[in-house]
């Protein structure tokens, strides 16, 4: 709250300072007219607006009080001296009465109505000033009535500003620091989604390779499937956006896709359309619409890919089935391929890859892998996360 | 990095509170203005004129206020040169009326109450769309004032008056509002900055997952276009070029280590504090600080540079510089923390700036010349506890 005050009054004293300081320096132009006022008398007044001038200018300080007392101590000053040293008075020397009693004193309006004390020395301030600008005013040539009219105007505008700067300062501030929460809610919003496509990292490899690929124009590769290629990954994409949208996505159940979008049947074909242009058929059984979130999706697609390369380099086999099957709580995929096999005990699970692509993976999201192998006869992985 | 977009949003929502004061304000010069002319109308050169030209204003100044009230979004453009345009019909009627007038006092009053009329518009548009129509109305005003065959010189003054009245309050009017958009700016701006003291020590920017998902709907584009076949292979070379692009800043977005500490998006991602701080982390220390030490941290290098930054002004902020001696002594988990400035005036950073060097931690402060610096001791928990 203090820091608001703060800046409220900064503006108060700025708009002040700039309105009082164009006034007096208009009141020097109005006296400065030849003839207007006697050398030695215009030389005081003309030192009388300086001062004037100076005291406007520190009003933006630590202590705007002294300064306001003084603004108003030497404008009044300045008003008298100017009626002394021009009398008979002068359509100049009125003029500058004038511009300093309804601008350069005026202006002091926007500050003095920031609180009920300085309210008070509001009304004091409009009634001296009045007095003093009325006793040269009424020395003058032909009076008139637009005179006083024009200070109470120039009062009168000031203290709107003024009151409207109170106002509204303190509440755009307040609102907008409201607003913080908001900007700390998309900090987080912005981490998790961030974390979300990260995420997807089996998407996005095959999403830069195939950008590579395009990059060096699609050398090696026939057009047909980097066409076939590219319309998957898009599909992909697009499935990763419209995952984000409408919902949040970062807690409970609402991670699940919409059901045309995600159910595993599309995302599986995709993967065995991939491997097949690679050389190894896959032929799907059981289960084709199994609804996954999709961060479980992910890990659980990415370890059947690796499941599927192993297979593809290792197996010496060209087929490869991969069973589904769920019941309440498990999604599990049997991936069963004729091959070589070979010994578990002979080589460590490790040096295929397997613990870390396969099971690090699925453990991250709460399933597990196993291995089931002899030499001669195939090989059969069993994957399993949780819906 | 910046969102001037969000900015612009924030502007909107303290202007609609300065409506009111403008139009209270305008209403006061035009009803002093309106009531001199009553006084002399008798003495202009011809009076149907100036007349004809207040009753163009008071229609067209009542309509546009009663357009622009409580209204949120700025009138459409061409709504601005009518208004102009009105005006404009205005100040040539009334210089016509008052012509040769002056020296009998008779002031064309309309034509200078124009100036105050610019200030309904204040609000929805810049800056420079005030001020170039108040400076064609001061040159006008100048020359319809001179055009009388001056007997007294010292009438000169009243004419200076006249055109003071009429001039301050566009000037200022602007000014103020130029003043609150500036002010709404800078605490938007603080805000944005204040809320890494709750983020996580190491982060991703608050535009990260924006960025990222632009990426991924460009690369969707991109390879629709080719399953679709609208871009025929082989891609050309601006979209094969445009691919590898694509393919390399999606490579560097899903590098896991990109996050970075909480310190480093405050200030990049400040319209403010960017451009004038250069911070030095090397070994990514901010991390350790605790929410106070942050918020503490963040108003100091804040109030260093709470105006609108001045060429020359910079700060160096460097955490984890090398202790001093008698810091090194000392046991317990410290992290230095100095901050230098570059063209700023050691006696005019506010008072609240120790404060909240303070809540940092213990700090000595080194007098450079007309720079300054802080040296600050930041004691922080142990980051094996953390």
């Amino acid at each position: 709250m203090r820091r608001i005050l703060k800046e409220r009054d900064r503006l108060l004293e700025m708009g002040s300072r700039s309105i009082g300081m164009g006034a007096t320096a208009t009141a020097i132009l109005c006296i400065s007219v030849p003839g207007a006022i006697a050398l030695p008398g215009y030389l005081l007044v003309l030192i009388c607006l300086l001062l004037l001038a100076l005291c406007q200018y520190r009003l933006v300080s630590p202590t705007p009080s002294l300064w306001l007392t003084a603004t108003l101590a030497v404008g009044l000053t300045s008003i008298l001296v100017v009626g002394a040293a021009a009398a008979p008075q002068n359509i100049a020397s009125v003029s500058a009465v004038v511009v300093i009693a309804s601008g350069s004193l005026g202006s002091l309006a926007i500050m003095l109505v920031s609180s009920a004390g300085r309210r008070v020395f509001l009304a004091v301030g409009l009634a001296m000033t009045l007095g003093a600008a009325l006793a040269v005013i009424l020395s003058g040539p032909k009076p008139t009535p637009e005179a006083v009219a024009l200070i109470l105007a120039g009062w009168a505008a000031c203290a709107v500003i003024g009151v409207w700067l109170c106002r509204a300062v303190p509440r755009v501030i307040t609102r907008i620091s409201r607003m913080g929460q908001a900007y700390r809610a998309e900090r987080l919003a912005s981490e998790a989604e961030a974390r979300r496509r990260q995420g997807a990292r089996l998407l996005h490899d095959t999403v830069l390779a195939t950008l590579t690929l395009l990059a060096h124009s699609g050398v090696g590769v026939s057009e047909q499937a980097l066409r076939q290629q590219a319309a998957e990954d898009a599909t992909l994409l697009r499935q990763l956006r419209l995952g984000a949208n409408p919902t949040p996505h970062s807690s409970g159940d609402y991670n699940l896709r919409p059901v045309d979008e995600s159910s595993l049947g599309n995302t599986l074909e995709s993967v065995k359309q991939r491997f097949r242009r690679m050389g190894l058929d896959v032929t799907w059984h059981g289960t084709g619409h199994v609804l996954l979130p999709s961060e479980v999706l992910d890990s659980f697609l990415l370890a059947l890919a690796e499941c599927l390369e192993n297979v593809r380099r290792h197996s010496g086999v060209s087929q490869a089935h991969v069973t589904i099957t769920d019941d309440d709580a498990t999604v599990r995929a049997m991936v069963t391929d004729a091959g070589i096999g070979f010994d578990l005990d002979a080589i460590e699970q490790s040096r295929l890859g397997f613990t870390e692509s396969i099971v690090a993976r699925l453990r991250d999201v709460g399933g597990n892998a196993r291995l089931f192998s002899s030499p001669g006869s195939g090989t059969t992985v069993v994957l399993e996360v949780p819906k | 990095m910046k969102t001037p977009g969000r900015a612009a949003a924030h502007t909107m929502i303290g202007v609609s509170h300065l409506g009111m004061a403008l139009t209270i304000t305008v209403n006061i010069v035009l009803l002093y203005a309106f009531s001199v002319f009553l006084i002399r109308h008798d003495r202009y050169s011809s009076p149907a004129l100036s007349s004809a030209a207040w009753g163009i204003l008071i229609v067209t100044v009542l309509t546009a206020e009663i357009a622009t009230a409580k209204r949120t979004e700025p009138l459409p453009d061409w709504s601005f040169w009518a208004y102009l345009a009105a005006l404009t019909v205005v100040v040539a009627l009334d210089v016509a009326g008052a012509w040769g007038a002056s020296t009998r006092f008779a002031y064309p009053t309309a034509a200078a109450a124009t100036g105050a009329a610019l200030l309904v518009a204040a609000l929805s548009r810049r800056t420079r769309d005030i001020l170039a129509p108040t400076a064609v109305l001061a040159i006008t005003l100048a020359v319809t004032l001179s055009s009388s065959a001056r007997t007294d010189i010292l009438t000169l003054a009243s004419d200076i008056m006249v055109l003071a009245f009429s001039l301050a309050p566009p000037l200022l009017g602007a000014g103020i509002v130029h003043a609150f958009r500036v002010l709404i700016m800078l605490e938007a701006d603080r805000v944005q900055v204040q809320s890494t003291i709750t983020a996580p020590a190491f982060t991703v920017g608050l535009h990260a997952s924006e960025e990222l998902a632009r990426l991924d709907l460009d690369a969707e584009r991109l390879l629709q276009a080719v399953a679709s076949g609208s871009a025929p292979l082989p891609l050309g070379a601006d979209q094969t070029a445009a691919a590898a692009t694509l393919a390399t800043k999606l490579r560097s977005h899903l590098i896991e280590g990109r996050r970075q500490t909480w310190l480093y998006h405050a200030i990049a991602e400040s319209a403010f504090l960017g451009p004038a701080v250069q911070l030095s982390d090397p070994h990514d220390l901010a991390v350790l600080l605790s929410p106070a030490q942050r918020d503490g941290l963040l108003s100091a290098v804040w109030l260093l540079i709470s105006e609108p930054i001045k060429p020359g002004q910079a700060v160096q902020l460097v955490i984890g510089a090398s202790l001093t001696g008698r810091a090194r002594r000392r046991r317990g988990h410290l992290v230095p923390i100095t901050i230098a400035t570059t063209g700023v005036p050691r006696k005019s950073v506010d008072p609240a700036i120790w404060e909240a060097v303070r809540r940092v931690g213990s700090f000595t402060e080194t007098p450079r010349g007309t720079n300054f610096g802080i040296t600050i001791e930041c004691r922080v928990g142990n980051p094996v506890d953390q």
